[in-house]
């Protein structure tokens, strides 16, 4: 308890500008740390990726790549991200039943990317699919993501 | 060492060394880290990874040697905690200390996680993308938060590295400064744990599971089973975040005064209830 004989020191400059000093110090410390938070922040963007399948994928057949599986229907190929909408987990995709499982937490997905079942709540991102040539690229597909 | 005849669960808890124990593992582990970190490339995690089993000479050996210390570090860091709570030690201790060595486990806890993301094999890959995906969701802080620890989306392991090796070492080292100065602690006095954990690494190795067509089913570290059970239920915010932030905001009220402690106690036994069945589910999954 403080001691009600003792009277509070009178502000002077001295104690005053000792004080701003310090208040200084740490504000000065604080600012350091937006540009550090800021460096450690900053992300180049991005750029696009283009995959080359090198392989000719039959009629309701499917090639699985690292970060994309490539379907080909009587409509064409199309592409659809491995990366689950959940918590980002790799799918696999389930021939058996013609679905992606998530295998960390069990959401499932049709092999258009529509969400079926599970704890992911968006669709999967498809991504864009040209068909190669031949004789120019050689036979195959290139998938941009 | 098991309990003696004569001796209760709760005597022998109270006094065991797991102090010392804990500390001659993290020893081993260190060293065997620094071996495998001379051959490890966090360009190419799981290649370098499997190479360190299939490859290099003793590497096999150094990985499981890391692996087994590190998980027994881990374990015997908990039962000194449950340790010193049963024996009312905490008490003794000024709060701030008490919040600095409730971060040491904290710090401990990371560490071990990020030696799982670093082997980037199935478990790995999708535990790193998952605890990525989960401090994201922290609202204003996760950006910056999963810069500081993970960014394995934009970075692949580099920061988890860096984290693993210097980051989170220098932050478990800080936060047992004091508590380690006044103990002391030797290879000689627990050399029975030591030849076993060198023994059992030299004929098992370390877990690695491969990514493959057809793996529907990816069980988490043993540790984080229960978190994996409880992010099919609930957002990930609340599953990933906020759940596992009571039970710290609990254990650091333990190093209150009464009545916050008894409170904060039973809070723990109720969380480590719940945790204990979520994971028994997600185990027999």
């Amino acid at each position: 308890m403080a001691d009600p004989e003792r009277k509070a020191e009178p502000l002077t400059r001295r104690i005053f500008l000792a004080g701003s000093w310090s208040w200084l110090r740490w504000g000065a410390g604080a600012l350091l740390l937006y540009p550090v938070f800021r460096f450690l922040g900053y992300r180049a963007p991005k750029q696009p990726r283009v995959v080359k399948v090198n392989k000719v994928v039959p009629v309701d057949g499917f090639v699985l790549e690292h970060d994309f599986i490539l379907f080909v229907g009587q409509a064409g190929p199309w592409a659809v991200s491995r990366k689950c909408t959940h918590l980002g987990c790799r799918l696999n995709y389930q021939e058996k039943e013609g679905v992606l499982v998530c295998p960390c937490h069990h959401s499932r997905f049709s092999k258009e990317g529509v969400r079926l079942s599970g704890p992911a709540k968006k669709n999967l991102p498809r991504f864009q699919v040209a068909a190669m040539q031949e004789g120019q690229d050689g036979k195959g597909y290139l998938v941009t993501y | 060492m098991l309990p003696i005849k004569g001796m209760d669960i709760r005597t022998f808890i109270v006094e065991t060394k797991w102090g010392g124990m804990s500390l001659v593992s993290l020893y081993l582990s260190v060293l065997s880290g620094m071996a495998l970190a001379l051959q490890y490339d966090p360009a190419t995690p799981f290649f370098s990874a499997s190479s360190l089993d299939l490859l290099a000479p003793f590497g096999q050996f150094f990985r499981a040697c890391h692996f087994y210390s590190s998980q027994l570090f881990f374990l015997f860091s908990l039962s000194h905690l449950a340790a010193i709570i049963l024996a009312k030690a905490d008490q003794q201790l000024r709060f701030g200390k008490w919040l600095l060595l409730v971060g040491s486990v904290l710090a401990a806890l990371l560490l071990l996680f990020t030696g799982y993301v670093l082997r980037a094999d199935a478990t790995g890959e999708a535990a790193g993308v998952i605890a990525e995906n989960i401090t994201l969701s922290i609202p204003y802080l996760g950006a910056v938060l999963n810069s500081l620890l993970f960014a394995i989306e934009a970075e692949g392991m580099k920061r988890v590295y860096a984290n693993h090796l210097i980051g989170l070492g220098l932050v478990w080292g800080i936060c047992c400064w004091d508590h380690l100065r006044r103990y002391r602690v030797t290879f000689a006095q627990h050399s029975l744990l030591l030849f076993a954990t060198v023994g059992v690494s030299l004929f098992l190795a370390a877990p690695m599971e491969p990514a493959r067509l057809g793996l529907f089913h990816i069980q988490g570290p043993w540790f984080l089973l229960g978190l994996q059970e409880l992010l099919r239920y609930l957002d990930p915010f609340w599953a990933g975040v906020i759940f596992p932030s009571t039970l710290v905001v609990a254990l650091a009220c333990v190093g209150a005064a009464e009545p916050w402690r008894r409170r904060s106690l039973l809070y723990i036994a109720g969380w480590l209830a719940v945790y204990l069945i979520l994971s028994v589910i997600a185990a027999v999954r």
